[in-house]
């Protein structure tokens, strides 16, 4: 860590919240919670753990202060921070825990459409951050590969899987659009 | 089922995923105390500064005497 870099960080830790850094972190909080709280919901399947791993990964935003080369930066080291942070919560609690109704409400997501919503948090992990990534947010396989640290024929064949399995579940219910 | 449909479908109810608005303010609240950090990471970096800023005076100061050596009387 170089001297400059110690002086900035310095800077920011001492002085008190001025209006600079609240609108820094409202807008980082406007531009990607939702996305980011999406991805940790359905991989965590519990709405506590979601908002728990939401705000560790913000917490990490303002406490290591990296310097990004533009917007799709950011967004890009979010996103893996916080798949790193459900993937240690999940390592520690292996078990699935089933959404309750309420929180399934509490999300947007229609009564209706709780069946399908279910069976897209059933899927395995792996396949729901990139079925997240390319069909949610438009990252290319190749893009998603920088992303999560997989080459780009592993993340196309998990896509290809977790669409696989997806149709079978939903076939399986017997699933009416 | 086709792909195509399951797409759509997928896309249709993780797009109508919402945020809720208390998560988004503990969110902002949380993500403020960060930013401030604690006392001790103030304690850390103010030692970090006040050694370099050491390291280069002891070294601005040993630039001045092997200046005087070569070039003094």
């Amino acid at each position: 860590m170089d001297g400059f870099e110690v002086i900035t960080i310095e800077k920011r830790k001492t002085q008190s919240i001025g209006d600079t850094e609240q609108r820094y972190v409202e807008l980082a909080v406007e531009r990607h919670s939702k996305m980011l709280f999406r991805i940790c919901f359905s991989l965590l399947n519990n709405y506590d753990d979601a908002e728990d791993a939401l705000q560790d990964t913000f917490i990490r935003l303002m406490t290591k202060a990296p310097q990004f080369r533009d917007d799709e930066h950011e967004k890009a080291w979010l996103i893996r921070v916080a798949t790193n942070i459900c993937k240690n919560m999940l390592r520690f609690n292996r078990r699935r825990s089933s959404l309750s109704l309420d929180e399934i409400r509490e999300v947007g997501i229609s009564e209706s459409d709780t069946e399908i919503f279910d069976a897209i948090t059933a899927l395995p992990p792996k396949y729901k951050i990139v079925m997240d990534l390319h069909y949610i947010e438009g990252y290319t396989a190749s893009e998603i590969s920088q992303i999560i640290g997989v080459n780009a024929d592993a993340v196309r064949k998990r896509l290809q899987n977790g669409r696989n399995k997806l149709k079978a579940e939903l076939e399986n219910l017997n699933y009416d659009e | 089922m086709t792909n195509k449909e399951l797409v759509s479908e997928y896309k249709r109810v993780m797009n109508s995923f919402e945020i809720p608005s208390d998560v988004q303010a503990r969110l902002i609240s949380k993500s403020l105390g960060a930013f401030t950090g604690s006392d001790n990471e103030n304690k850390y970096f103010n030692a970090v500064i006040a050694v370099s800023g050491i390291a280069a005076v002891a070294a601005g100061i040993g630039a001045v005497k092997l200046f005087n050596r070569i070039f003094g009387d």
